[in-house]
């Protein structure tokens, strides 16, 4: 049976969360012989998520839990984001697809590439919605 | 949002003397681009060698600076990082600035 590793923290929703996830998740992998450049997508897909957690989830708010579960197996990394915020509007992912950039420069989007990012780099992405609880799983590889 | 500017050749220069273009930074960093380049000439570089992480949220304010120069003023990136350019690469944003490996070569350049 592989080892598993495994650890559960809370964040604040205010504007640092994103920052104090990916501190807390880099450490864990480093405590447990993973080195951050094993795992390159983790800050950047933490960093989604958990902007989406406080931005629609929160609408912003300030001082509301996000519960994390980090579990590590020999190449990945499982992450699952919990919080009792706002349900996903229409109770599923979006499609995250990719921005569609052939238009007059000043029209170009400032926004909604995060989807498509989280999409891309995770396996595994699943959303569920639990008692008032938004639960998003996903799966980070480990490289050589 | 720690930014600084300089005159190169035609060019402004505006270095980003921060590590992270964030979500917890973007209104601010797209708020002191907006002042920084409201007399600027025809191109503007973004260097950006100092910067090691941006998520969505700076990507976008990338771009509504490039936006806030207008139709008829360029905005050029140098010294992205391996993290940085891959953002760009991804959502192929790559595709839409000038991208120099450092500000040398991006002075160089003709704008």
């Amino acid at each position: 049976m592989p080892q598993l590793k495994t650890m559960e923290f809370k964040v604040d929703s205010g504007p640092t969360a994103a920052r104090t996830c990916i501190e807390t998740a880099t450490e864990f992998l480093a405590r447990n012989g993973t080195e951050p450049n094993r795992c390159p997508s983790l800050e950047l897909v933490l960093a989604e998520v958990l902007n989406n957690v406080r931005e629609h989830a929160y609408a912003e708010q300030d001082s509301q839990d996000i519960a994390l579960e980090l579990e590590l197996t020999g190449d990945h990394l499982l992450v699952t984001c919990i919080d009792f915020g706002a349900e996903m509007p229409n109770g599923k992912l979006p499609d995250g697809k990719a921005p569609t950039l052939n238009m007059p420069r000043q029209d170009l989007p400032e926004g909604g590439f995060g989807w498509f990012l989280i999409r891309n780099l995770t396996t595994s992405l699943k959303y569920t919605r639990l008692e008032n609880c938004n639960h998003l799983a996903f799966s980070l590889p480990i490289g050589d | 949002m720690n930014l600084s500017t300089n005159t190169i050749g035609d060019s402004q220069v505006i270095t980003v003397l921060e590590a992270r273009i964030d979500a917890s930074v973007a209104i601010q960093f797209k708020d002191t681009m907006r002042k920084l380049t409201e007399d600027a000439p025809n191109r503007v570089i973004l260097d950006l060698a100092q910067v090691e992480f941006i998520d969505s949220s700076g990507l976008g304010a990338i771009v509504a600076s490039m936006k806030q120069l207008g139709a008829d003023r360029k905005l050029d990136l140098s010294g992205l990082s391996v993290n940085v350019d891959k953002v760009f690469r991804l959502t192929r944003m790559d595709t839409i600035f000038g991208i120099f490996p450092d500000l040398e070569t991006a002075t160089k350049a003709s704008a």
